[in-house]
Parts: C-alpha cells; sequence; structure tokens
C-alpha cells in the first residue's frame, strides 16, 4: 500500500461513500481482488471538499483486505465530534469493494451512496421514539457547491432546512436536532416519519440514513440505508 | 395502463422480500416521485405477496400522493401474516397514477425488517431486473456479521442460483435450484469460508470473499443479507 501524488491508476468503475471515525464507530472499507496486479485508488475528501489522503493499493488475489479508515482520517477536520469524509474508490471491474461501520460489537455494512440530482429527490423513512435517532450523512459529489433541501413528513407538519455541500465535501444532519422542535412524542410511543432529500441543480450528492438504535443501556446497534 | 405521452412511465414497480415471523416484520415504504412536478397528484400502491400457501395476494392501497412518501405495515394490509407466520415472503410493489402527464420514474420505495427491534432497511429491485453482468459480494463472516444471499423468484420458471467465488469461479461454491414464485435464502457453505486464509484483523478473524452469482431473469431478484453474528438478525440488505 502507497501513497500517490497523482490519479493513474486506470478504472472502470467509480463509487462514492461516506465514512467516518468517531470514539463510537468507525468505517473500514473491504477489497478483494479476482487477479493479481489489480489496482485501486482511494481518495479521501475532508468535510470541506479537500484531499486529505489518496491511497493506492494492489491487492493480492484470494485474500480479503481489511482497511480501517481511522489512521487516514486524522488529518479530517471535526464536526459534531468525528471525523468524517467522502471517500471515492476508482476500480476495475475485477475488484469488489465494500464499506463496513463497526464498533465493538457490532458491524453495519453501507453499499454506495443514493444519489440525487435536480429533480430526482429520495426519502427515508425514521421512526420517532427513546431508542433511535437519526443521521443523514450527505457527500457533495460534483465539482461545484450545491445545497441541499432536506424536508420532515411528521404527520400534517413538514418542516424543511437546507444544507449547504462544498464540491466534494460532505456534512452531518442530526434528524433529531435539527427538528427537535417538531419530534415532540409521548415516552414509549412510536411515530413513523419521513425525510425527503432533493436538490435543485445538477450536482450530484449522495446520501445516508444512519440509524442508532439503543440494544440495552449503553449499549447501541448502527444501520445504514443507501 | 395507456400513456397520452409515449415517454412518460406511468407504472413504477419493485422486487423484494420481507419477513413476516412471530419475531420479524415488514414495513413497506414508498414514495411516488415526478421529478419536479411537486403538484400532489393522486397515486396508488398495489402490493402483491407471493411465496404464501395458495396463491399470490395483492391489496390496493388508494390514497398516496405524488411526492409524498408513505408507507404500511405488510401485517395490516395483510393480516393472515400475523395469524400464519410464514417466514420469507416475496413482494412486489407497484406504484401507479392516471394522471397522463405524470411521470413516475423518479419514484422508489424502502423496505424495512424489523427483528428484536432490530431495523435492517432497504431498496428493492426496481423490475423488470435487467442486469446480464454477474452480481458480486462480499461473503464475510467474522465476530460482527454472517453472509447469504436471498433469492426472489416471482417468475413462473424454476432458477438455478449457482455461487462462484471471484478467485475460483470454475468451481460452484454452491448450486441451488429455486422453485416458482418462491423466496430463498441461501447460506454460504463452512467449506467456502475454511478455504480462504482468514486475515487477522483489531476485532479478529475475518473470513471471507468476493462471490458472485450470475442473472438468471427479469423477474428474479438477489439481494446480500448481512446478519448480526451474535443475535442473528438481519442488519444490512443490499440489492445487487
Amino acid at each position: 500500500m502507497a501513497e500517490v501524488a497523482s490519479p493513474i491508476v486506470p478504472h472502470e468503475l467509480i463509487e462514492h461513500f461516506w465514512v467516518c471515525h468517531s470514539p463510537f464507530f468507525e468505517s473500514v472499507v473491504l477489497i478483494d481482488s479476482a487477479s493479481d496486479g489489480s489496482e485501486i485508488l482511494l481518495e479521501l475528501y475532508d468535510p470541506d471538499g479537500a484531499l486529505i489522503n489518496q491511497v493506492r493499493m494492489a491487492p493480492a488475489a484470494g485474500r480479503t483486505e481489511a482497511l480501517a479508515l481511522g489512521g487516514l482520517l486524522e488529518m479530517c477536520k471535526l464536526e459534531g465530534g468525528m471525523r468524517h469524509a467522502q471517500l471515492i474508490v476508482r476500480r476495475p471491474a475485477t475488484v469488489t469493494v465494500s464499506c463496513r461501520i463497526q464498533d465493538r460489537e457490532h458491524g453495519a455494512f453501507m453499499g454506495p451512496a443514493t444519489v440525487i440530482h435536480g429533480g430526482h429527490s429520495t426519502f427515508f423513512p425514521v421512526t420517532c421514539c427513546d431508542e433511535r435517532t437519526y443521521l443523514l450523512a450527505l457527500i457533495n459529489t460534483g465539482t461545484a457547491a450545491t445545497t441541499a433541501r432536506c424536508r420532515l413528513f411528521f404527520g400534517k407538519r413538514m418542516p424543511e432546512c437546507t444544507v449547504q455541500l462544498p464540491a466534494l465535501g460532505s456534512r452531518l444532519l442530526s434528524v433529531s436536532a435539527e427538528f427537535s422542535e417538531y419530534l415532540q412524542i409521548d415516552a414509549g410511543h412510536q411515530v413513523q416519519a419521513y425525510v425527503r432529500l432533493s436538490t435543485k441543480d445538477i450536482v450530484p450528492v449522495g446520501v445516508y440514513l444512519i440509524e442508532r438504535s439503543e440494544a440495552s443501556e449503553d449499549k447501541f446497534i448502527y444501520s445504514v440505508v443507501s | 395502463m395507456r400513456s397520452t405521452n409515449p415517454s412518460t412511465t406511468q407504472i413504477a414497480s419493485w422486487l423484494g422480500f420481507g419477513i413476516a415471523t412471530g419475531l420479524s416484520r415488514t414495513l413497506v415504504h414508498f414514495y411516488p416521485s415526478s421529478g419536479n412536478v411537486t403538484a400532489p397528484y393522486s397515486a396508488n400502491c398495489k402490493l402483491t405477496l407471493f411465496a404464501l400457501s395458495g396463491a399470490p395476494r395483492s391489496v390496493n392501497l388508494e390514497g398516496a400522493r405524488v411526492s409524498y412518501p408513505d408507507g404500511v405495515r405488510l401485517e395490516e394490509v395483510f393480516p393472515q401474516l400475523k395469524e400464519t407466520p410464514t417466514g420469507l415472503v416475496g413482494i412486489e410493489i407497484q406504484l401507479t397514477t392516471t394522471q397522463p402527464r405524470v411521470d413516475l420514474v423518479e419514484s422508489s420505495a424502502i423496505l424495512e425488517v424489523i427483528s428484536g427491534g432490530q431495523a435492517a432497511r432497504f431498496a428493492p429491485c426496481p423490475l423488470p431486473c435487467l442486469r446480464e453482468t454477474p452480481r458480486t459480494f462480499h461473503a464475510i463472516r467474522d465476530s460482527f456479521n454472517t453472509t447469504s444471499l436471498i433469492v426472489v423468484n416471482q417468475g413462473v420458471k424454476e432458477v438455478s442460483v449457482v455461487l462462484r467465488s471471484v478467485h475460483s469461479p470454475d468451481q460452484p461454491i454452491t448450486t441451488n435450484s429455486l422453485a416458482p414464485q418462491s423466496v430463498a435464502e441461501v447460506s454460504i457453505p463452512d467449506s467456502f469460508f475454511h478455504s480462504v486464509p482468514p486475515r487477522e484483523c483489531e476485532w479478529g478473524l475475518l473470513r471471507g470473499g468476493a462471490v458472485e452469482v450470475m442473472p438468471s431473469a427479469p423477474d428474479v431478484a438477489y439481494f446480500v443479507m448481512y446478519r448480526d453474528a451474535a443475535t442473528r438478525r438481519p442488519i444490512s440488505v443490499r440489492c445487487l
């Protein structure tokens, strides 16, 4: 594994992931090559879109590489106590790449980001209750700044907020904190709500929903939908 | 349904699966969307369940609106799932609108399987499943996750499911047959995990590698499912 100065790896596929390192969980990238000699390039961009790391790898065939990203995110700015970034994977079709967030006891796989852009919106279901909290991770996969809009559908209420995303940057949005005044529910109750994400221009934005559910006292399980 | 504009899509449909047991239930979420058209035109959602005892069953849900996400618990619209827990069920989700100018091509859906309070949400496979190249995924076994493949066959023909390691594609890992109108969870055999060198990680030994499955028909969908290694509950599902 070696750092490179420029993306010279011949690639066929480009995938975008949101990755992170925090006291609670971190991202691990799993890489598997069907044949020796295939190279992939990993690029990490901090929340403001600055390139903070590039890694070129030529994984040996027949053995899964597991790359914990904590060390590669050390130069990343902290946001909400978490170092997070956009990971761009450039790979040939013969290499399989997966991403997993994991803490000490659990791991949840995440696919490449769902991408929205002008006119194409997406949605996520959120279950509002005491035991679950939600983070939206947004990554600007384009090379121009853009604005994403997030609308909560909570009964008849539909508040909206906007998120500014620098080129290649990323942002985190806590659904519970951003819409706290609307998410007042009685203890022990559950309410089904939705968030809708959209943009107005053609800059593509990748989105993930991360759920933290309380498994037992002080123990949490994370899941991701993209 | 006939469109006045041949370029519009007034039907959007997906194929997926749910789990209906005493401990697990399934929610279907849908989002009729027409891109930049934000007027709340009416839309309908038809849910069809198969892989049950007897013929497939359908329910039409009225009252959906374009640009508004909505959802239902499967057991509310198919009460028989409460009375007779079925295990894996196949689900077709179909969104329609009678508005000729509304194009539903930007619509989406999410299935949510809840087991013991833990939810796994995933996008179903858009129909028809047209991908012709092999679908590749990581088959992993470690202290966090186990891996299996869910195959949903909505067609009228039996399909053969052959899993191969990308490292030795000439030797199938496992071969299964799936009856028409059925859903199956295909386990990755122990022999595969024993055949690859383990990697020592901070969290223990990780065994596995990339596995591929060849697509078989446009009405067959494939999902990789990762379960929590300790509780065996589904934690991540992804359409291949």
